[in-house]
């Protein structure tokens, strides 16, 4: 039996911590740490900064009026989108406000992108909006070949445009699973999977990874389509319509699943517009703005699609966009098969590319809006400043606009039918 | 026609339909995906046909990672062990090669006698051929190769990794870590079973009779080279504990006087062998 | 000695003993139910190592459940933190007395197991609300509360939609609702509305989807049972199996001829034989529905709490209402 002597015992970490804090506070005339409480202990923990608020929009958030609340949908979510925390405050049932407070996937990829060239720089990107990893290396392609002043041959193009598109399809056909596992559907979700799964297997053939594919170099692509990727490509193609109407049999008809969706989170155009919505958010809402027609890149003005809009920008407005989208691309992947030309599909690049210094901008339209980059040359081997934004950060952003007045139990299914992926909120 | 409820009925008719369709579940470990050629998520270290890793533990990996998650150690090329990682894990860790694991030291020398050394080519054929080349029948065939050869002979692995389209580095990594001999031995080899089992069955108390037979310690041969001692975990004996093995032949439960006996009579056979008499 | 008292309460206590046995073996089947038929609805093949083709899974699961650590929040109020589950479990079991199993297979056959029946159910309510307030954790409150308000507000589609049995049946016992529907037929054709208002009605009544608001994973976690663990928890999670197969027993006993055979040659046998003819197809028919249960779960979503609560209001109630007027009127009108 061992028995711990007083004098000579280390101390605690956590006492010792909790003696310097209280040092510290009491240095600062701040007093001690509100952590214990009386009888109603556990109900301040929704994490209030410990300190006077920094922003107006901070005290507006946090200042509790008459029969306010402040609860906390917290990092650890049962509904999916990775891990986001809101600090929601009710009335009973009421929402007043949400604070959406992010940061907790941060990795840091902007700042690790200074110190890599630039080619490594792509296989950083790929975990940020991971659901959509070819559109998050398309962006910096096309940005760091605007930098180096050249091209990628043709047919890279089209194979670009080609994985772009398979990745939208599986994408916002995952969108419709998450929405309805959010509202409690348990199978529309495993009806994504399996197609997914196939696009994964097919795209996996062609890049050698399934979820984050480094598939992309600066000028053009790493491997050429093979035999594979064609047969798996012909396979799906012909099941993948029917795939697609299995799934909205069960969700676009539901009562259950309209009633919860018609009418929630009504975004109007105008409000997207000030907020910097993209994507099928924005089109939802009646904006007819797609970065392929708007300011086309690649081989999109070579092929022929229409910007489709819905009207209403409630939630099932933004399922319906999705679903559209769906098929339009499915429509474009018939086209480029039709239209590839035969050729190289790298272009000849060194190693280590060092660009004149100067700066270029690169955007897709990715499955959640408009994505972008920014990067600044120093004519060295990394980038001097790598900036991207994400739609699903500025989609968050509309939640505070649109949610106040509805009840607590729609905010999941709202954030749902935005579609957020954390990787990308978060970087 | 839209009743109140027609939704609903659609997508439970959809259900209903899924219901008796085929699944789409694949039992993993029965049926394995087929993974693309070109498929980057291998993780292994690949060895090289002399037997080493390929791996130069040139540390530029670990280096480059961005959020260092690569380990490693190695020696340099003055015999130092240099480590990329924490001391306490990367100062112990062994070098994985697998004739050191035979018992040669880390670096071993490229004995050219071994790179000659032939093998019945034909009746590993045959022999990989009894097994139908299946992949799973790699340890069967690693003992048919032992009982006659003594040891795994590299140029019979070879000939295996060949016949059998396994690669090489497989072949060998299982050859290594299977508990089969990389090297020859003189003679006949006496293994007494080292595992819990013999050890609290009496195991010690063999090895002490067997050494008294012989005369010589653990790892040495008898003066005419006949037969040499050791002593191994993975003799493999089962529930027949203690237990000895002589050459591939397993042999238990013995008692010291039995096992004394036993290696008595394969020394003698052995001698007489030596003289040319038959055994 | 009055040997019929003593038999009397030697068989009723043999009968509520078999009960309360039987309620545990009936969570694990429907549980192993729930999960191979949603999986088989999501083209997948759900559990199948456990025992041939999975069907020990749920077993497995009890074991699990029993294994686990048990935690009680610090500042909550042990004694009634540990009721809780008792009372939810209790309410199901005593509920289960008089379910009509069988001619002569009926733990208790009140004369008023009707009543008896829907009055020890609404038990379960105050379990929640207990679970709720006891755990000390404001999201178990508010679980707690919608789902005291979801259940109570339930009840009452439910128990009027029986009234037009009752009506009809001209009585309150089980088993003579049944002899009236071998006579008459069965009484899902005589009260087509009913059998839809109480259909809905149940399954919100035992939180079933498309209703679970209250306990699956929504944004308040698990609602009144988010800090239970272990046993407790499962205490809940059998009460909510075995009220489905209650629920589905009644309304089969109700609306669908309880045990009889749905064909009239012969609906009902006598005696042992009877017991054995009766109980097969009681059992037949209450899986059957417990499966469509099921069925529901693995498709639709789930109803809003206020959109719940709206629908037992305005459109159930009104319904049940103009239901039992029309029962009323025909019978006086056809003097049935």
């Amino acid at each position: 039996m061992t028995t711990v002597d007083p004098e000579t015992r280390i101390p605690d970490p956590i006492e010792l911590d909790e003696a310097e804090e209280a040092r510290l506070r009491a240095a600062a005339g701040l007093g001690p740490t509100p952590r214990e409480g009386g009888e109603y202990a556990g109900f301040e923990s929704v994490g209030i900064p410990d300190r006077p608020p920094q922003t107006e929009r901070e005290r507006e958030v946090y200042t509790l009026n008459e029969g306010e609340m402040l609860i906390n949908l917290g990092p650890q979510h049962p509904s999916t989108h990775g891990v986001m925390r809101l600090v929601v405050k009710v009335r009973g049932e009421v929402i007043v406000d949400i604070d959406p407070v992010l940061g907790y996937l941060h990795r840091g990829i902007e700042k690790l992108c200074e110190n890599a060239t630039y080619t490594t720089v792509l296989t950083y990107v790929d975990p940020m909006d991971y659901l959509s990893a070819m559109h998050n290396e398309h962006a910096p392609a096309i940005a760091f070949e605007k930098l180096y002043g050249i091209k990628a041959p043709p047919r890279a193009e089209y194979i670009r445009a080609l994985v772009v598109e398979l990745n939208r399809v599986f994408s916002h056909g995952l969108m419709m699973g998450f929405l309805a596992l959010d509202m409690g559907g348990l199978t529309p979700i495993l009806y994504s999977f399996i197609n997914r799964d196939e696009v994964v297997d097919m795209l996996s053939a062609i890049s050698g990874q399934r979820m984050l594919f480094n598939f992309f170099r600066i000028g053009g692509v790493n491997w050429d389509t093979n035999d594979e990727f064609l047969s798996r490509l012909g396979t799906w193609r012909s099941h993948v319509l029917d795939n697609l109407l299995m799934n909205e049999r069960m969700i676009t008809d539901n009562e259950i699943f309209t009633k919860r969706t018609k009418g929630m989170g009504v975004l109007t155009g105008d409000e997207a517009i000030s907020l910097g919505v993209t994507g099928p958010n924005l089109r939802a809402s009646g904006v007819p703005f797609d970065v392929r027609k708007a300011h086309p890149y690649s081989i999109y003005h070579e092929l022929e699609f229409d910007v489709i809009t819905q009207q209403s920008g409630d939630s099932y407005a933004r399922y319906l966009q999705r679903i559209a989208e769906i098929k339009q691309s499915i429509h474009l992947i018939d086209q480029i098969i039709d239209k590839m030309p035969h050729g190289p599909v790298q272009a000849q690049v060194p190693g280590i590319i060092r660009p004149k210094p100067g700066r270029a901008y690169g955007a897709v339209e990715s499955p959640r809006g408009l994505y972008s980059v920014y990067a600044i040359s120093d004519g060295g081997p990394n980038p001097y400043r790598f900036r991207m934004r994400d739609p699903s950060f500025i989609s968050l952003q509309a939640l505070p606009k649109i949610m106040p007045g509805r009840l607590l139990a729609d905010t999941m299914a709202v954030m749902a039918s935005f579609d957020p992926v954390m990787g990308g909120v978060d970087k | 026609m839209a009743f109140p409820g027609a939704g609903i009925a659609k997508g439970m008719a959809q259900t209903f339909r899924n219901f008796f369709a085929p699944k789409v579940t694949r039992q993993y470990p029965e049926e394995r995906p087929q993974m693309p050629e070109r498929w980057r998520g291998r993780l292994d270290l690949i060895y090289d046909p002399f037997g080493e890793h390929k791996c130069e533990v040139c540390f530029q990996c670990a280096q480059v990672c961005p959020v260092e998650a690569i380990d490693m150690s190695g020696f340099d090329t003055q015999g130092n062990r240099i480590r990329y990682g924490m001391p306490e894990i990367y100062d112990e860790r062994r070098d994985p090669n697998a004739y050191r694991r035979a018992g040669q030291p880390a670096r071993p020398m490229r004995n050219p006698a071994r790179w000659d050394e032939s093998v019945d080519t034909p009746w590993v054929d045959e022999t990989v051929d009894a097994f139908g080349g299946r992949p799973e029948a790699l340890v069967a065939i690693f003992r048919a190769v032992e009982e006659r050869y003594g040891y795994l002979p590299e140029r019979a692995l070879r000939r295996i990794s060949d016949r059998m389209t396994i690669h090489w580095a497989q072949v060998f990594g299982a050859a290594g870590l299977g508990g089969f001999r990389l090297l020859p031995v003189a003679g006949h080899v006496v293994t007494v079973c080292d595992c819990a089992a013999c050890r609290f069955a009496g195991g010690p108390s063999l090895l002490d009779a067997i050494r008294d037979e012989l005369g010589i310690e653990v790892g040495e041969e008898t003066a005419d080279g006949g037969i040499t001692l050791e002593v191994g975990s993975d003799v493999g004996a089962g529930a027949s504990s203690p237990a000895i093995r002589i050459d591939t032949l397993v042999y238990g439960p013995l008692d010291p006087e039995k096992a004394r006996h036993l290696v008595s009579e394969r020394r003698a056979a052995a001698a007489r062998v030596a003289e040319g008499t038959p055994a | 000695m009055d040997w019929e008292l003593v038999l009397g309460i030697g068989r009723f206590l043999l009968a509520t003993t078999l009960i309360l046995l039987l309620t545990v073996p009936t969570a694990f089947v429907i549980i192993q139910m729930e999960m191979k038929i949603i999986a088989q609805l999501a083209l997948r093949i759900g559990p199948n190592r456990i025992g041939p083709r999975g069907m020990f899974q749920s077993t497995i699961h009890g074991f699990k459940v029993l294994a686990k650590e048990d935690t009680v929040p610090d500042q909550a109020d042990r004694s009634t933190f540990t009721l809780a589950p008792w009372m939810v479990y209790m309410a199901a079991a005593m509920s289960m007395i008089v379910i009509p199993f069988a001619p002569g297979a009926i733990a208790a056959d009140f004369s008023i197991g009707i009543v008896y029946f829907f009055a020890v159910l609404g038990l379960s309510v105050v379990g929640l609300l207990v679970a709720g307030w006891a755990s000390y954790n404001k999201y178990s409150l508010l679980g707690g509360l919608r789902s005291a308000a979801q259940m109570v507000s339930y009840e009452i589609p439910l128990t009027l939609s029986v009234v037009g049995v009752i009506v009809l049946a001209g009585t309150l016992s089980f088993s003579e609702v049944i002899a009236w529907q071998l006579e008459h037929g069965w009484l899902l054709i005589w009260q087509p509305l009913g059998v839809a208002i109480f259909y809905v009605a149940s399954l919100a009544e035992i939180n079933r989807t498309p209703f679970d608001m209250v306990e699956a994973d929504s944004e308040l976690v698990a609602g009144p049972f988010t800090e239970y663990s272990g046993m407790r928890f499962g205490f809940f999670f059998f009460a909510e199996y075995v009220a489905l197969f209650i629920m589905s027993g009644i309304l089969i006993s109700l609306f669908f001829g309880g045990w009889l055979a749905p064909w009239p040659f012969p609906a009902q046998l006598e005696g042992f034989a009877g017991t054995l003819y009766g109980i097969v197809w009681f059992f037949l028919k209450t899986y059957l529905f417990v499966a469509v249960a099921v069925w529901l779960r693995g498709t639709l979503p789930r109803v809003r709490v206020d959109q719940l609560m709206g629908m037992a209001w305005k459109v159930l109630l009104p319904l049940a209402l103009v239901n039992l007027f029309i029962t009323a009127i025909a019978v006086v009108v056809f003097n049935l």
